[in-house]
């Protein structure tokens, strides 16, 4: 299985799952008119992910829109699903810390969802 | 339909005018999504320069992506083949105002008026209880909205959505939506 990368754009942020040196990264700025199309890829790539090791998922948003919450919550849903395969994937959910509603975004998804998330101020 | 949303455009400017408003950002439509960015991040260059905490520009500029998103989905474009809309982000002392406005089709009135109502009617628990409802659920229309823009507004404004629906010929609206975001950060 090969990596996915996909670079930073005017409304998309930067994912790396670049699965040689385990680093698993979405960054940046999510609201794209159709975050179920963007998200697509994502979703699909994950679908056939099978992990060997334990391993973390970097999310760090800086605006999010109610879109991208969705299918931010279908990402987190998808490694609930390779967590239930035996495996240990944890998020860290990254927020400003002067961001009240990134805080309780990642709250959220924590309350809905059965993977460890980890709230991390900036 | 444009003349009304032109008329309808001056008497708001002159109402934030005499009211005591600076109009911070006033935009007329059909927009594409590169303008929606592109007045989105002119408010992340106009906000700071009037004082405006980060933490109020990043609501501002959120509200406004969910809010003209939303119209580019749902705005009906009328007779003229035009999707005529318009927003304002306005300022006093203690409230950031922002008003939209685009044409709706009579046939969807009212499953807009029970939406918003309904979302009027909730406290912040209630809100919070049906936002969380909307996002586990996550039905996507086949626009690819899920329905949590209007709450998203209401719970990012902490305020009601005013709304007023304005006829334009026997088939067509204007939909009209104000909400208002306090400067001062409230109690939680």
């Amino acid at each position: 299985m090969s990596s996915l990368i996909l670079a930073e754009g005017k409304n998309t942020p930067e994912v790396i799952f670049n699965i040689s040196e385990n680093i698993f990264t979405i960054k940046g700025k999510s609201f794209p008119e159709n975050a179920k199309k963007f998200y697509s890829d994502i979703l699909d790539w994950l679908d056939d992910f099978t992990p060997s090791n334990d391993l973390n998922f970097d999310i760090e948003l800086y605006y999010i829109s109610s879109s991208s919450i969705i299918s931010v919550l279908e990402i987190i849903r998808r490694l609930d699903k390779i967590n239930a395969n035996g495996n240990s994937i944890s998020v860290n959910w990254h927020y400003d810390s002067d961001d009240e509603d990134l805080k309780k975004i990642g709250e959220d998804y924590k309350r809905i969802s059965n993977i460890s998330i980890n709230l991390i101020a900036n | 339909m444009v003349n009304n949303f032109n008329n309808r455009f001056v008497e708001l400017e002159e109402e934030f005018s005499r009211t005591g408003f600076e109009v911070i950002q006033a935009k007329k439509g059909p927009w594409t999504q590169e303008d929606v960015e592109g007045f989105a991040y002119e408010l992340e260059t106009i906000l700071p320069e009037k004082g405006v905490k980060k933490g109020i520009i990043k609501r501002i500029f959120s509200l406004i992506i969910e809010a003209l998103q939303n119209i580019r989905l749902h705005g009906e474009s009328g007779n003229e083949g035009e999707q005529s809309s318009f927003y304002f982000i306005a300022k006093d002392d203690d409230i950031f105002r922002i008003v939209t406005a685009n044409i709706i089709h009579k046939d969807v009135i009212e499953k807009v008026q029970t939406r918003v109502d309904k979302i009027n009617s909730l406290d912040r628990v209630g809100l919070k209880t049906f936002y969380m409802e909307t996002l586990t659920d996550g039905q996507r229309s086949s626009k690819g909205g899920a329905g949590l823009g209007f709450i998203t507004v209401a719970m990012k404004a902490k305020s009601n959505l005013d709304y007023s629906f304005e006829p334009l010929d026997g088939s067509y609206f204007r939909f009209e939506m104000s909400c208002d975001l306090k400067l001062k950060k409230e109690e939680e």
